[in-house]
């Protein structure tokens, strides 16, 4: 037998450190000896193994599908295979129920990696989004089992056809018909647009013209997924150029700006192209790749349509418009690029070429044949008019200038940003990389006041950046700074007469309306709304919407922001976050009518297409997280909605900081869950989180939310001196609060409470005297407010205010009594009330009158053994006995004592040692002594053993006590 | 299911050679090597880091013509700086503007909501490490392809089945008409020229 290598070999091998022919040798060796083979493996072991799994497991061409033809797949029976790509098979199959043909796109077992299964499921939820005649439809985006594992699916609307020219050969069609098919493919587009989509693949091979001449967009971004590697464009040699063609410059050169509609309006300009005159525009036969990347992403426009019949000039101009290199030249949308298209058929002036009055009158002669034979060409000009020709040159001079403006604008910016951003980059300074966003906007807008190559155009764009910035950062002061900065520098002030300046305005209007100042943001909208652009539309009425939601005026926000969402499904630029921002305001206003299931699901769906399109931590994304944990709150969901505030808490301190103000109302807002769960510790920990977080600058603005925090802390708190300066702070803060809103959770109501628990009623006289007067008009005759004025004389009443207290009972009264009918229980409350202070004036005969018909109310409401029926027998009987009606007194006052055991489970509150008292004073006045004495000893220890004392019934329990003694 | 790596063309090819043939604008088997090698890996990236599959894609093919384009003008010069980092820069740089272009996009109403700060500045920490795990298993993948071609079929076979596909020792063996031993032995023999080849494939790729 062979010497065994050393171990010191071994080891070199196994870190494949041996030439190769001496490894060879030592591996035979490791085949033969079991020994040493078993300690190489150990040795060798280093997770190289599991690596390669992975590796190889993410190879691109994993895998060969199962062949299932002729077999099942769940409820689709496979009939033949259309096609293949790498990451999937596309199968003619049939379904079951309903009973149709339908194309069926399996993925490949081996592609279903975690990154192609969600990039195939985020392909078949887009598609599912589409419904359009000119898009094939998705019926369904699915997982079958099998005996290959779990396959994903998606099975589609099964189009036969040809493609847009193969179909136009054929047929033979005509210029003119070929327009009306591609319009037919603009639809498509345009729709998807609409909903956020862009194809960013268009070419005639992904669309296929039915026998009934009906255009299919197949594969709308599908193509990707199916196209070997899951992309279309530059994976396979042979196709590179066939698709290079179709793609715009923007697409092609690199480090240049956005992809977006303009994009999809050049391939489809490239599609009509190819499709009227049967070429490319661009010549790329026998051209090499790089060549080839190089003319199109120069834009050059080689062919012309000059010669292709039946296309005139006006019809080339409209396909040459879709063609610009640059963006900003071609139509701004495919809509607009249709709305052109039809004009030509209707034989109208194309937007896309400028034309003279002569040609203009030619083609209104031309439209109208019939009827200006009549009228003569003459007649014709004065009807089209020289002014109108004059203003839409102008016009077309003005879009012009305004590209050129806008490439020069935006080089100028670009090297501006470079400069102030690369201070603040620490990958290129090399320095102080905790420099904050602030410091980089401080930075922006000391340069910005530096002379510079910038335009005031210009200078107003980034000032509205900054300025946009430092709102979202909560710092108001420099946001008002900068936008009014741009807004002079847009209206050199005067009024807004540009798009950009009414832009301005509105920045204006949001940082009023997030001040919480949805009023004075709501004014400078109704006075900004004469001056609109249509550009602005969609701006205005969301922001409109959402001061109507801080004013809590829910129809009209609804009205607004139904109206913002009509606009961002017409526009071709609207992006799924805007919808489902727009989503979320909606829940809000769902649930502010009332409407708790709806908002849920609704905020629900806006957080999960926020979750997909900008990430589950995202601020925005957490801003919707907060909505459903609140309402899941609401609906007793407290498990969920604990865990949505933790990930919302979460996600805005990884990109806020510990210190937050997003995080801090998140914080209070889980902390009240708590509370109201019975978790008073949980509650107490996140009550201080959020005062630690929420901002002492500007208290104005976070005020309310700070008072509340600081009132609801105190009352979970034990009695120290930090509930003391916690009910001191908020009353501060709401001395410092302006507002219209309140609600019984108002921190000035909840601080009143407090306060009125503790005995301070001065304090809470002057807190809802101050509250009651900021109150709106709107606001101050409505029930609502009429709880407050009730308090406001409860405490009155401690004071010893009862004329005053008098006053505004009987306000209410009359309120309540108009509001909700003499025979409500609230209207019984204040009547009692009422009666209880003037009782204390000595006006018993008055009281026992109106306690006689709350009496009779609170019973038949109530129940004779609720506690307010048996307070309001306790005050009859006090109001009898004052009246001089004993018998009734002392019957009345036995039956309060009898049921005060049912109706007031803790015997020591005072409302037990009032009654004691009254059966005392009753038993008293009939000159029973001995039994008067014992009730009115009750009733002190019960009114002695409160905190705080009540002075008054305490001083009454005296008298009677000395009355007893008194021979 | 077989695991099929990637075709022998440009595996042993080096970064430099590949993109020199760019410059050779009728070699678009070369171009399409390119494109397999660095784009699954640019793909991996961005998605990794959270950026949406679709536009994961088309930032990965603008990162890819910029990159050929640069080398085509003479503008990469690959003693300035690895082709790795070069790329990585590049991707970089198409993550950040994406970032900023999708936060002013549609998040730039939301009330107060901080989303120029994300916007403006993507994870770029993250981003790297992604790219270094990605690039990691890229080399890796390219030593196997290579492994493989160095390897008997049955010694290939016997791995890909033991090692890759998890399979019991006994039960490839058993599948093979091998001995347990056999099926060990091989897959110390891929192993071996992985870890060989691993260090020669970094400086390649």
């Amino acid at each position: 037998m062979v010497r065994c290598p050393t171990r010191f070999e071994l080891n070199e091998l196994a870190r494949g450190q041996v030439q190769e022919d001496r490894a060879e040798r030592l591996l035979a060796h490791l085949d033969e000896c079991a020994r040493c083979g078993a300690w190489y493996d150990s040795a060798s072991q280093d997770g190289l193994e599991d690596e390669l799994r992975r590796a190889a497991g993410d190879a691109p061409d994993a895998g060969t599908a199962p062949d299932v033809v002729g077999g099942s797949l769940g409820r689709y029976r496979v009939l033949g295979r259309l096609g293949a790509g790498g990451m999937g098979i596309v199968y003619e199959a049939e379904q079951s129920s309903p009973r149709r043909r339908v194309a069926l796109k399996v993925l490949q077992p081996l592609a279903a990696t975690p990154t192609g299964l969600r990039r195939f499921e985020l392909e078949g939820e887009v598609l599912s989004r589409l419904d359009h005649p000119s898009i094939a439809h998705v019926y369904e985006v699915g997982t079958f089992e099998s005996p290959y594992g779990p396959l994903s699916f998606l099975a589609m609307e099964l189009v036969h056809g040809r493609p847009p020219l193969e179909h136009a050969r054929a047929r033979g069609l005509t210029a003119r018909a070929r327009v009306e098919l591609f319009l037919g493919i603009c639809a498509g587009v345009a729709h998807a647009h609409a909903r956020g989509v862009l194809h960013r693949d268009l070419k005639p091979s992904n669309v296929l013209v039915t026998a009934d001449g009906v255009p299919k967009l197949l594969d709308f971004g599908v193509a990707r997924v199916l196209d070997g590697r899951g992309d279309a464009t530059v994976t396979r040699a042979g196709q590179v150029v066939g698709t290079l063609a179709y793609m715009s410059p923007e697409q092609l050169a690199a480090g240049e700006d956005a992809v977006d509609v303009r994009s999809d309006v050049y391939s489809l300009g490239v599609v009509l192209h190819e499709l009227l005159s049967e070429r490319l525009p661009v010549d790329l036969s026998g051209v090499p790749l790089a060549e080839a990347v190089r003319r199109l992403a120069a834009g050059s426009t080689g062919r012309t349509l000059a010669e292709v019949p039946g296309v005139d000039a006006d019809l080339a101009a409209v396909v040459a418009r879709s063609l610009e290199r640059e963006p900003a030249r071609r139509y701004r949308s495919v809509d607009a690029l249709a709305e052109d298209l039809r004009r030509w058929l209707a034989r109208e002036p194309v937007e896309a070429r400028p034309c003279s009055w002569s040609r203009r009158a030619a083609m209104l002669v031309r439209r109208h044949r019939r009827a200006a034979a009549g009228l003569g060409a003459a007649a014709a000009l004065v009807a089209v008019g020289v002014v109108g020709t004059t203003t839409q040159l102008l016009r077309a001079r003005a879009a012009e200038r305004a590209a050129l403006e806008e490439a020069r604008t935006a080089a100028a910016v670009g090297r501006f940003l470079d400069e102030v951003l690369s201070g603040g980059d620490p990958f290129l300074s090399g320095a102080n990389p905790a420099r904050s966003v602030r410091d980089l906007l401080e930075e922006t807008a000391r340069r910005l006041a530096e002379p510079g190559e910038l335009t005031p155009e210009t200078r107003a764009d980034l000032l509205g950046t900054i300025g946009r910035a430092a709102m979202n950062l909560g710092d108001y002061e420099r946001a008002r700074e900068h936008l009014e900065q741009r807004h002079a520098l847009l209206t050199r002030g005067g009024p807004e007469r540009t798009p950009a300046a009414v832009a301005a305005a509105l920045d204006l209007a949001r940082l009023d309306q997030v001040r919480r100042r949805s009023a004075s943001a709501l004014g400078a909208l109704e006075a900004l709304e004469p001056r609109l652009f249509d550009e602005n539309r969609r701006a205005f009425l969301e922001l409109r919407g959402r001061a109507h939601l801080g004013l809590r005026r829910f129809a009209d926000a609804r009205a607004d922001l139904e109206a913002t969402r009509d606009l961002l499904e017409r526009s071709p630029v609207g992006t799924e976050v805007e919808r489902a921002v727009l989503d979320r305001l909606l829940a809000v206003v769902d649930a502010g009518e009332g409407d708790a299931a709806g908002a849920l699901a609704r905020s629900t769906r806006a957080l999960h297409a926020l979750e997909r399109t900008l990430g589950p931590d995202n601020p925005v994304t957490a801003i919707a997280r907060r909505d459903v944990a609140l309402l899941l709150g609401r609906a007793g969901r407290h498990e969920e909605a604990e865990a949505q505030f933790a990930r919302a808490d979460r996600a805005f301190e990884e990109v806020l900081g510990e210190r937050n103000l997003h995080g801090a109302y998140v914080v209070s807002d889980w902390a009240d869950l708590r509370a109201a769960r019975g978790d008073r510790e949980g509650a107490i920990a996140l009550y201080r989180r959020a005062l630690a977080a929420l901002p002492t600058v500007d208290p104005r603005l976070h005020a309310y939310r700070r008072a509340r925090v600081c009132v609801r802390l105190a009352l979970l708190l034990e009695e120290t001196g930090e509930t003391e300066e916690l009910l001191a702070e908020a009353s501060r803060l709401m001395g410092l609060q302006v507002t219209g809103q309140f609600d019984s959770d108002h921190p000035t109501v909840r601080l009143a409470k407090a306060l009125a628990r503790e005995g301070r009623h001065a304090e809470v006289v002057a807190l809802y005297r101050d509250l009651l007067e900021r109150l709106g008009p709107e606001e101050a005759g409505t029930e609502r407010t009429l709880s407050l004025y009730n308090n406001l004389a409860v405490a009155l009443v401690h004071e010893d205010e009862l004329d005053e207290a008098e006053a505004v009972l009987r306000d209410t009264l009359r309120v309540r009594h108009e509001l909700l009918g003499p025979d409500h229980v609230r209207t019984a409350t204040a009547a009692t009330n009422l009666a209880c202070t003037l009782l204390l004036q000595g006006r018993a005969e008055e009281a026992a009158a109106l306690l006689d018909d709350s009496y009779a109310i609170c019973a038949d409401e109530l129940g004779p053994e609720h506690a307010r029926t048996v307070r309001t027998r306790r005050h009859r009987a006090e109001a009898l006995l004052g009246a001089g009606r004993l018998e009734e007194a002392l019957a009345e006052s036995e039956a309060a004592l009898a049921l005060a055991g049912t109706a007031y489970p803790d015997q020591s509150v005072p409302q037990v040692g009032d009654t004691w008292l009254l059966r005392g004073e009753c038993l008293l006045a009939a000159g029973e002594r001995a039994a008067a004495r014992e009730h009115l000893l009750r009733a002190r220890a019960i009114l002695e053993a409160r905190d705080p004392l009540d002075e008054r019934l305490l001083a009454r329990t005296s008298r009677a006590l000395a009355a007893c003694e008194r021979p | 299911m077989a695991h099929e790596l990637d075709s022998a063309i440009g595996v042993t090819m080096t970064g430099t050679a590949l993109l020199e043939g760019l410059r050779d604008p009728g070699n678009q088997a070369l171009w399409s090597a390119y494109v397999d090698r660095y784009r699954p890996l640019l793909v991996r990236t961005l998605v990794q880091s959270r950026v949406p599959p679709h536009d994961a894609e088309d930032l990965a093919q603008l990162a890819l013509l910029e990159f050929a384009e640069a080398y085509r003008t003479g503008r990469y010069d690959r003693d300035r700086g690895r082709l790795r980092s070069w790329l990585f820069g590049i991707l970089k740089n198409k993550a950040r503007s994406w970032r900023r272009r999708e936060g002013q996009r549609g998040a730039r109403r939301e009330e107060g909501a901080f989303e120029d700060v994300l916007a403006g500045e993507p994870a770029e920490d993250e981003l790297a490490a992604r790219w270094d795990e990605e690039w990691h298993r890229a080399v890796l993948r390219q030593a196997l392809t290579q492994a493989r071609a160095d390897v008997s079929p049955e010694h290939w076979e016997a791995f890909r089945l033991f090692v890759l596909e998890g399979l019991d020792a006994a039960e490839v063996a058993d599948r093979l008409g091998t001995t347990s031993a056999r099926v060990y032995g091989a897959k110390r023999r891929v192993l071996e020229r992985v870890r060989a080849l691993q260090p020669m494939m970094a400086d390649l790729f």
